[in-house]
C-alpha cells in the first residue's frame, strides 16, 4: 500500500513538471553522449554512485519488454495529410476505364466525405505502373528507388479507418483514440521500455514539410502518462532542442557553478528526507548539463560521410525530410526506441498546384523516395533492420472519385479524404520479407479482404517490441488503460 | 437443464470417491484397529447411492447434446446398473440376513465402478487415450512410402491422432465426424470442410493454420497441435486431390512426401538457448550497471541477460564482471567501445553469446581467432573495422553463424563466396549499398 502511495507521488511530481519539461525532465533522461568523457575526467566513484542511483529510480531506466522481442526499435515515418494509394501501391487498371465518369450512386450513398458533394467524377490512376522484385509488388513510377526493395517490404493494402479528417484520424493512427488526451505510441513504449541509451530520449520525433501535423503535438503527447514518457522534438535545423543554449551572457563555468550550486542543496535536501527521488533529481541535473553539448553532437549530420550523403540524398543545413530520415537512423543506432517523422504536405485535394495529385504529389513522392530507400538499406548493412521496424503510412487513403469541392470541380486533379481503403508498408523488425497482405476491391474503393486498422497495427508494433497489447497497461480514472483500448488484434499473417 | 447435464463431468467424481471408500472399509477392517470402521458403511453407501444417482440424472440430461448415441448406449447402461447394486447393497447393509453377500457386492460395486468410469472416460478423452502414444511423427516417418496409402497410411493416422479425440465416434464438437471418408467429406455445422485440390479454400486446412491464439484454431489451444510436417502432409493431400483410394505413388506426390518426412528444416534461429539458467548474481549487475551498462533480462521472467554496454568507460573491469555472469548473458552490444584484441580474449569466455556486436572497435584479424570459442554465436557485427577476409576465415567454430555484419571493412564481394562456404547458413552482409540519383530526384514539377 505504502509503495503504491510513493509511487503516486512521484507520478504527481512527474505531471507536475511539464513546464520547464525540457530542460529539467527530458534533458535530464537525454542525458550527455559526452557524458562519458565528462565521467572520465571526474572523480569516477562519486559520480557514479548517483548514476546508479539513477537506474533504480528514473522513470527512464531500461525494462525487460514481456516477451522475447524481435524489434528493438521503431521508425514510423508518418506523411501527414495522406498520401494517396491509388498513385503509389494500389495499383487499379479498372478505375482507368471509369476515369471520367460519373461516380455510380452506390459507393455515395449513406457515405460522408470530407469535400466532395454531390456525384462526383471518378478519376483514373496519375501514374504508370509495374510490378518489381521477386514479389512482383506493383509499385508506381512515382518511387523509382522504392520499387527496388520491394523485396525486402510487407505491404498493407487494406488498412481501415474511422475517421476522415486529419487530426482525429492522426490521433487515432498514434494514440488509438480520435479524441486528444491519449498518451502516443512512443509514449507508451517508452513507458514500458525505457530508454537503452540513458545520454538520449527513449523517443524523438522530427517534423518537416513546413507545419507540425494537423493534430498538434498530441500524437506525440505522453497523454495520462508522466510527461517524461513524451515525445522530445528535435530540430533539424538550428538549435536542436529549443532553449538547450546557455542564456547569454551565462558562461559555461557560471552554468556549472549554479548546477552544482543546486545539487549541493539537493544533496543536502536527500540527506534530510532519504527519498531516492532527489539523487535522481541531482543527476538528471548533471546530465541535462552535459546534454547541452552531446544533443547537438548527435543532430549533426555533417560528419556523416559524402557515400551517405549521396545515398540519402541529404544536404546538411536545412530542414528536410531527407535530412530526418537520416537522423533516424543515426539515433536508433545509439539505441533511441521510438523516431517519429512526421511530414506535412501530402494532402492531394487538387485545390492548387501543390497540391495536384500530378503535380505537387509527384513532388512530394521526390522528397521521400530516394532517403527512405536509403534507410532501409542503410540499417540493412548496419544490421539494424532485423531489430529495427519501420513502418510508412498516412492517416487515411484517397477516393477513387476527383474531389469536387462545393460540388464544383476541382482546378487540379486531386482526390477526396477516404477511410476505407489505403496502404500502410512496414519493412524489417520481424516481418514479412516480399509480402503483401489484404485486397482492394477493383477500383480501390474498399478493402474487401484482409482488413487492418490501426489498432491492429498498433498491437502489432508492440508485439515486435516484446509486449502483449492487452497487457501494457496504465491505471488511471479507476480502470487500466491501453494504446488498443479494447480493440486490436495482432496481424500474424505478415510476421516472418 | 442444460446446466444440468453440464455438471455433469463434475458429479461423476462423487459416486467414484464415495463407493471406493465404502469398498475399502469393508475390506479393511479385517484387522482389529479398524473393526469400527464398518459401521460406518451403510451410510457411506447410501451417500454414493444419492450422487451415483445425480450423476445418472445429469448424465441423462447430457446426452442430449452431441454425443454418439451408440458409444454412451454403453457408459449409461454401466451407470444405471451401479447405481441400482449400489442401491440395494446400501439397503442389505442394514439387513443382518445378507450378511454373506456383502463381500460379494462390494466387489460387484467396484467392478461396475471402474466399468463406467472407463466408458466416461473414452467418450471425453476418446478411444486411443489411454494407449496412444506420445507422437505419431516417429510413425510417420517409419512409413514406407513407396507402397504406402496415402489417406489410410498417412492422413488417418494424423487425424486419428490429434482429431478424432472430438470428432470421431466418441464426440462430434461442431457436428463433425473426421473417422471416415463418407464423414470428412460431409463436413460438420459450419458446412463443408475440404475442397480437392484446393488448400486455401478448404476449411480443415484454414482452421489448423490459423494463429494459435486464434478462437477458430484447430485443435483448440490447450489440446495438442500438429507439427509443421504433419500440416504438410494434411495440405499435400488436399492439394493433390484429397483422394481415400489412392496409394502416395499413384497420387504422384512420393517426391514431395519423401522431402517432407525426411528433410530436417532448419530450425529457425533460436535467440535464446533453451531452458532458464540460474539468477545472474545481483552483486554483479549491479557493479556493471555502476559502470555504465544497461543490463536487462531478455524478457520478463527470463535469466538470460542482454548486455549493452553503451554508456560504458571502463571496458576492462565491465568485461571481467561480464565473465562472471557468463551463463547468463546472451547477447552483448560493445560497439562504439575502444575493444582491441586484448579485449576479445575475455569475450571469448562469454561462451553462452547469441549476438555479438564489436561494429566500429579496434579488433584486428590477428585478436579475432580467439571468438572460436563462442561457438553459439548465431549473430556477429564486425563492421566498420579493419577486419578482411583473412581474419573471418579463422572463425571455423562458428558453426551456428546465421549472419555475418561486415560492411565496410577490408572484406570485399569477392571473398564473399569463399566465406560462405566456411558459414554456409549465415547471410553475408557486405554493404555498401548504392541509391542511385536520378535525374528525376531534383526536378521540380510546377
Amino acid at each position: 500500500m505504502n509503495e503504491k502511495f510513493i509511487h503516486e507521488l512521484q507520478r504527481k511530481q512527474l505531471e507536475e513538471t511539464t513546464r520547464r519539461h525540457f530542460l529539467r525532465e527530458c534533458i535530464a533522461g537525454m542525458g550527455g553522449l559526452a557524458l562519458a568523457s565528462v565521467f572520465g575526467s571526474c572523480n569516477p566513484f562519486e559520480k557514479q554512485d548517483k548514476y546508479a542511483a539513477l537506474f533504480s529510480s528514473n522513470p527512464l531506466a531500461p525494462k525487460a519488454p514481456q516477451f522475447i522481442p524481435k524489434a528493438k526499435s521503431v521508425i514510423y515515418l508518418h506523411m501527414a495529410g495522406a498520401p494517396s494509394q491509388l498513385e503509389l501501391f494500389d495499383y487499379k487498371p479498372a478505375l482507368h476505364k471509369l476515369d471520367g465518369q460519373d461516380c455510380p450512386q452506390s459507393l455515395l450513398e449513406g457515405k460522408k466525405f470530407a469535400f466532395i458533394r454531390g456525384v462526383p467524377k471518378m478519376l483514373g490512376p496519375q501514374a504508370s505502373f509495374k510490378q518489381h522484385g521477386q514479389s512482383g509488388a506493383w509499385v508506381s513510377e512515382n518511387l523509382p528507388h522504392f520499387s527496388s526493395i520491394v523485396d525486402e517490404v510487407t505491404f498493407l493494402k487494406a488498412m481501415q479507418t474511422d475517421q476522415f479528417n486529419h487530426g482525429p484520424a492522426q490521433l487515432l493512427m498514434h494514440t488509438g483514440s480520435a479524441r486528444l488526451g491519449r498518451p502516443s505510441m512512443g509514449s507508451w513504449v517508452t513507458y514500458g521500455l525505457g530508454s537503452e541509451n540513458q545520454n538520449l530520449p527513449g523517443f524523438v520525433v522530427l517534423t518537416s514539410g513546413g507545419t507540425n501535423p494537423d493534430a498538434g503535438k498530441s500524437v506525440w503527447g505522453s497523454g495520462f502518462l508522466p510527461s517524461v514518457y513524451q515525445g522530445v522534438q528535435c530540430r533539424s535545423e538550428g538549435d536542436p532542442v529549443l532553449f538547450i543554449k546557455d542564456p547569454e551572457h551565462i558562461t559555461r563555468d557560471l552554468r556549472k557553478a549554479s548546477i552544482d550550486a543546486i545539487n549541493e542543496v539537493n544533496k543536502i535536501h536527500y540527506e534530510e528526507k532519504g527519498d531516492p527521488e532527489i539523487l535522481s533529481r541531482i543527476a538528471q541535473y548533471e546530465m541535462a548539463y552535459r546534454m547541452q553539448i552531446s544533443v547537438p553532437e548527435v543532430m549533426n549530420i555533417n560528419d556523416e560521410p559524402q557515400y551517405i550523403h549521396e545515398m540519402y540524398g541529404t544536404k546538411p543545413g536545412e530542414v528536410s525530410l531527407a535530412n530526418n530520415i537520416l537522423l533516424a537512423r543515426k539515433l536508433v543506432e545509439k539505441g533511441v526506441r521510438f523516431v517519429q517523422i512526421f511530414d506535412w504536405g501530402w494532402d492531394s485535394h487538387g485545390t492548387d498546384s501543390n497540391l495536384a495529385i500530378d503535380v505537387g504529389f509527384v513532388n512530394k513522392c521526390r522528397t521521400v523516395d530516394k532517403a527512405m530507400t536509403a534507410l532501409i538499406l542503410d540499417l540493412k548493412q548496419r544490421g539494424l533492420l532485423d531489430e529495427t521496424l519501420v513502418v510508412w503510412g498516412g492517416e487515411f487513403g484517397r477516393t477513387p472519385m476527383a474531389e469536387n469541392r462545393e460540388g464544383k470541380k476541382n482546378p487540379f486533379k486531386g482526390r477526396d479524404h477516404h477511410t476505407e481503403a489505403f496502404t500502410v508498408w512496414m519493412a524489417g523488425g520481424g516481418v514479412k520479407k516480399g509480402f503483401t497482405y489484404g485486397e482492394t476491391d477493383e477500383i480501390g474503393y474498399s478493402a474487401i479482404s484482409g482488413k487492418t486498422t490501426p489498432f491492429d497495427l498498433q498491437a502489432t508494433i508492440l508485439n515486435q517490441l516484446g509486449f502483449d497489447h492487452e497487457k501494457l497497461t496504465y491505471e488511471f480514472q479507476g480502470r487500466p488503460f491501453r494504446l488498443t483500448d479494447v480493440h486490436g488484434k495482432v496481424i500474424h499473417e505478415i510476421l516472418a | 437443464m442444460e446446466f444440468i447435464g453440464r455438471l455433469h463431468p463434475l458429479l461423476v467424481h462423487l459416486p467414484i470417491g464415495i463407493l471406493l471408500l465404502a469398498v475399502l472399509f469393508e475390506w479393511l477392517p479385517f484387522r482389529k484397529p479398524y473393526k469400527s470402521l464398518r459401521r460406518s458403511i451403510r451410510i457411506i453407501l447410501w451417500l454414493g447411492f444419492f450422487a451415483a444417482l445425480s450423476s445418472v440424472v445429469s448424465g441423462l440430461l447430457l446426452k442430449e447434446s452431441g454425443y454418439d448415441l451408440q458409444s454412451v448406449k454403453l457408459h449409461q447402461f454401466a451407470g444405471i446398473a451401479l447405481t441400482l447394486i449400489t442401491g440395494v447393497y446400501a439397503w442389505a447393509r442394514g439387513q443382518k440376513q445378507f450378511k454373506r453377500m456383502y463381500k460379494f457386492l462390494s466387489v460387484l460395486v467396484l467392478l461396475l465402478l471402474l466399468t463406467t468410469g472407463h466408458l466416461g472416460g473414452t467418450l471425453t478423452h476418446g478411444e486411443n487415450f489411454l494407449f496412444a502414444s506420445a507422437s505419431t511423427e516417429t510413425e510417420l516417418t517409419q512409413v514406407n512410402l513407396q507402397q504406402a496409402h496415402f489417406y489410410n497410411d498417412l492422413v488417418k493416422p494424423i487425424l486419428d491422432s490429434k482429431c478424432y479425440a472430438c470428432h470421431a465416434s466418441g464426440k462430434q464438437k461442431g457436428k463433425l465426424r473426421l473417422d471416415a471418408p463418407e464423414y470428412i467429406l460431409k463436413g460438420g455445422k459450419g458446412g463443408v470442410i475440404l475442397v480437392a485440390g484446393k488448400t486455401d479454400e478448404s476449411e480443415l486446412i484454414h482452421r489448423i493454420v490459423l494463429p494459435l491464439d486464434d478462437d477458430d484454431h484447430m485443435p483448440p489451444k490447450e489440446k495438442n497441435q500438429l507439427t509443421q510436417s504433419e500440416v504438410e502432409i494434411l495440405k499435400l493431400w488436399i492439394a493433390s486431390g484429397a483422394d481415400f483410394e489412392k496409394s502416395v505413388v499413384e497420387s504422384n506426390q512420393l517426391g514431395a512426401l519423401q522431402k517432407i518426412l525426411t528433410t530436417k528444416k532448419p530450425e529457425p534461429a533460436a535467440e535464446i538457448p533453451e531452458g532458464n539458467p540460474d539468477a545472474a548474481n545481483p552483486t554483479v549487475i549491479n557493479e556493471l550497471m555502476q559502470l555504465g551498462a544497461v543490463v536487462l533480462p531478455v524478457a520478463n521472467g527470463s535469466h538470460y541477460l542482454s548486455v549493452n554496454l553503451v554508456n560504458v568507460v571502463a571496458v576492462d573491469s565491465a568485461l571481467d564482471l561480464l565473465v562472471k555472469v557468463k551463463q547468463q548473458t546472451v547477447w552483448l552490444k560493445a560497439g562504439d567501445l575502444s575493444i582491441n584484441d586484448s579485449h576479445l580474449a575475455k569475450l571469448a569466455q562469454l561462451n553462452q553469446l547469441i549476438k555479438l556486436n564489436v561494429e566500429r572497435t579496434v579488433v584486428t584479424d590477428t585478436g579475432l581467432s580467439q571468438l572460436n570459442a563462442l561457438t553459439q554465436l548465431q549473430y556477429l557485427n564486425l563492421n566498420q573495422t579493419t577486419i578482411s577476409a583473412t581474419g573471418i576465415k579463422q572463425l571455423t567454430s562458428l558453426k551456428n553463424l546465421r549472419s555475418l555484419f561486415v560492411f565496410d571493412t577490408k572484406v570485399t564481394a569477392d571473398d564473399v563466396p569463399e566465406l560462405q562456404n566456411i558459414f554456409p547458413n549465415a547471410k553475408i552482409e557486405i554493404g555498401n549499398y548504392i541509391v542511385p540519383t536520378l535525374e528525376t530526384d531534383t526536378i521540380i514539377l510546377k
